[in-house]
């Protein structure tokens, strides 16, 4: 009986090792072999022999929210010739989703969402995705911000990810009631001229801790998020060679953050956090780094902030926090017609409608001068032209090469500044211990 | 085997006798299990171990071949996941032991006779694990905010960091836990209690022990089986606890990993930022040694030191 037991065990092992041979294989071949294994299938040949009586399907998975929603069903009733299976998933579950489709090679959408971290990471696969170059993209890339672009390329630019939808442009929003008990000026101009720089930025924030005792900002990790997404060499280079150490501004930014974190003009509340959210209702903080998208998260989590907030070009420049790009997975197989979508959906007509609608701001610079946009204010800043300065603000923005490891190492920086802000953990320490970690998690 | 051998060597083989027909049958209905069980129980173990000796990441280079080395690194050169095992031993000890001596004794009140309305507390007592658990991880998130919490307001330790703190976040995932199987070993220890017989509570009551006295000397040893079985299950659940964590601190336990447990470093190793499922892979054959080890161990020192 033992050795019935043995052997059966041995048998399983050798199964299960065979099952993964094979299946290892398939998933060599799945990338490069896919689309040639299975034209003879027959599958695509009808959709483009005769594209006009054959229906074609595409599946279209998108996050609630985007406003591209009504565009679908228009696009549907003027091409009989395309349905579209649209989806709509939680932001986490679906880039979860796409992630462990595209890992398995199967339920992966013709058309799916990326947003601009996750197509970071996925950007270092980029067999899983086809070319827009090839569908002929090129024609409307002058249509889009430089940087948005560029953010959608490889690294030699030869290859296109996905095409913008909105963009996260960023401005700084102060409480214009802790700016005048701290007898600061309160007009948006006034403000700029004020903090143009992050020196300034901490000067002012003294000020406003010692005269109402709120603190600056947020936190030392917001702070630092910024002044990093507005440099022009983050954590990698184009050659995706780690840079942590010898990149000067980032350790700057580093040492900038927790400096302010000691300073004590951080409110130590991390984003998203109830106390983030109640900060931002009540004045917790002075000034909050938003990007355009903010500003709806902010009147329907803070009603009772409408009307104390204003908003002002931020330190240095701008920087872009979030946006995102619809995409064609390579195992579409029918990339020709979700190109023809998907160039449609987010061409500068339907970008503006979409602004109109839903205000998620428009990554096409050509209607950035429409009054739409430049007349557009908002009560619950004051009357501010928010517009203006979004827009402004959008074309400040430097392209940035992040690389796909780009989340892990911030990860490990971002832990080490909260380290600092709520354990009062050693600045340095905490720097040589997240460098040591990301050695660990890169191998 | 060598009958069933030769016969089927034969050129004319026929269908075989009634009861061949009947064995063959039988094994058809059983197959579907043994399929299904091979296919995503048995194949996915073992194609694990498989996985883990590779530097396997979901995006980018092909995976490579890499030999112990995952279990090597983990073992010798990764003081995050020393720290989950440390924090989810920390976490167990101050959520198990307690758990079962409340629900022990709550069984016990609840099945004395003097108890009136008994179904209506133990459905009460029950609820929380019929709850659901993320709504619980919420609903106590809310409740050990470092500066709305209803618990620091009550115990007036204003501004006290339940999340940051590290021995405050496991105390804090602790009680989450506690709240929610406490009224399950209620409920399994009060089956155990039926099973006692009166007669000896009886015997002790004319020999003049008290409640506490019978509670010690008859109803501990008398439920010994069923408390090694509270036991080891508490043990399998502790090591693998998850979903409390994640949704108290986030994926990684917290930017100090303050709430890292075995099984969220797992999680987050294959599927937050790092995609890395080789790794990730190694990681649950550790936690499935320490796991096995542990069990075995509490079973050798509960039996040693419960002893009728």
């Amino acid at each position: 009986m033992k050795k019935f037991g043995l052997i059966l065990m041995s048998l399983m092992l050798l199964f299960s090792f065979a099952l993964a041979a094979c299946s290892t294989d398939e998933d060599g071949e799945s990338t490069s072999d896919k689309p040639a294994d299975e034209k003879p299938a027959g599958d695509e040949t009808p959709a483009t022999e005769t594209p006009s009586d054959e229906v074609v399907e595409l599946t279209f998975q998108n996050i609630p929210n985007t406003g591209l929603d009504v565009l679908v069903k228009q696009y549907e009733s003027e091409n009989p010739n395309v349905t579209i299976n649209y989806q709509e998933v939680e932001f986490n579950d679906h880039h979860n989703g796409l992630v462990t489709a595209l890992a398995a090679g199967s339920g992966i959408p013709d058309i799916a969402f990326v947003e601009i971290g996750f197509l970071e990471t996925f950007k270092g696969d980029q067999g899983n995705f086809t070319n827009l170059y090839d569908l002929g993209a090129k024609d409307v890339t002058g249509d889009y911000l430089d940087w948005k672009i560029k953010q959608s390329e490889n690294a030699d630019g030869s290859f296109l990810f996905g095409l913008p939808t909105d963009i996260g442009p960023m401005a700084m929003a102060y409480r214009t009631d802790i700016f005048e008990a701290a007898g600061l000026p309160t007009e948006p101009d006034e403000v700029s001229a004020l903090i143009t720089n992050w020196d300034e930025f901490v000067e002012v924030g003294k000020t406003v801790v010692e005269k109402t005792g709120k603190p600056m900002t947020d936190s030392g990790g917001t702070i630092y998020d910024t002044m990093v997404g507005q440099l022009t060499e983050v954590y990698f280079d184009e050659n995706n060679e780690l840079l942590l150490e010898s990149n000067v501004g980032v350790k700057e930014a580093y040492d900038r953050a927790t400096a302010m974190v000691a300073a004590g003009i951080t409110a130590k509340v991390g984003q998203w956090s109830p106390e983030w959210n109640a900060g931002i209702n009540d004045g917790g903080f002075a000034t909050l780094m938003a990007p355009a998208w903010m500003m709806n998260f902010m009147k329907s989590t803070a009603p009772d902030g409408s009307g104390n907030w204003n908003i002002a070009q931020m330190p240095v420049a701008s920087g872009n926090w979030g946006g995102s790009f619809l995409t064609i997975p390579a195992a579409s197989e029918h990339p020709e017609e979700a190109y023809a979508f998907i160039e449609w959906l987010l061409s500068v007509d339907h970008q503006y409608e979409i602004f109109k609608a839903t205000g998620n701001f428009p990554s096409t610079p050509s209607i950035y001068d429409k009054p739409e946009i430049q007349d557009w204010t908002d009560e619950y800043f004051q009357g501010a032209s928010v517009g203006k300065i979004y827009a402004e603000a959008a074309l400040k923005v430097v392209p940035v090469y992040f690389g796909p490891d780009h989340q892990t190492v911030n990860t490990a920086i971002k832990d080490a500044i909260n380290n600092v802000e709520n354990n009062d953990a050693d600045p340095q320490a905490e720097w040589d211990a997240a460098i040591e970690r990301v050695s660990r998690e890169l191998r | 085997m060598e009958a069933h051998t030769k016969q089927s060597k034969k050129p004319k083989f026929k269908y075989g006798s009634q009861a061949k027909k009947d064995a063959l049958s039988g094994y058809l209905y059983v197959a579907p299990f043994f399929i299904l069980f091979l296919s995503f129980g048995i194949f996915p173990i073992f194609y694990n171990l498989y996985i883990s000796l590779f530097s396997w990441k979901l995006f980018g280079a092909e995976p490579e071949f890499i030999g112990l080395q995952n279990y090597i690194w983990l073992l010798t050169d990764d003081p995050t996941f020393i720290k989950s095992v440390v924090n989810t031993f920390s976490i167990w000890i101050i959520s198990t032991i307690p758990q079962l001596f409340i629900a022990l004794v709550l069984a016990y009140v609840l099945n004395q006779a003097f108890v009136k309305m008994k179904d209506l507390f133990r459905m009460a007592i029950f609820m929380p694990f019929i709850t659901s658990i993320l709504a619980v991880t919420i609903i106590f998130n809310s409740l050990f905010s470092r500066d709305f919490g209803l618990i620091n307001f009550i115990l007036g330790t204003e501004g006290l960091d339940w999340k940051n703190n590290r021995f405050l976040a496991h105390f804090a995932i602790a009680t989450m836990v506690n709240w929610r199987w406490i009224g399950y070993n209620t409920i399994i220890y009060m089956a155990g209690l039926q099973t006692i017989g009166k007669d000896l509570y009886e015997a002790a009551t004319i020999d003049g022990a008290n409640k506490v006295q019978q509670f010690f000397y008859i109803t501990i040893p008398q439920l010994r089986p069923i408390i090694l079985f509270t036991i080891i299950m508490s043990s399998i659940g502790g090591m693998s606890l998850f979903i409390e964590p994640l949704v108290f601190l986030d994926i990684r336990g917290g930017s100090a990993n303050q709430g890292l447990t075995m099984f969220l470093y797992l999680y987050e190793t294959a599927f937050g930022t790092k995609y890395n499922v080789g790794y990730s892979a190694a990681i649950s054959w550790v936690m499935f040694v320490i796991i096995v080890m542990f069990a075995l161990l509490n079973w050798f020192i509960t039996t040693k030191v419960i002893k009728d």
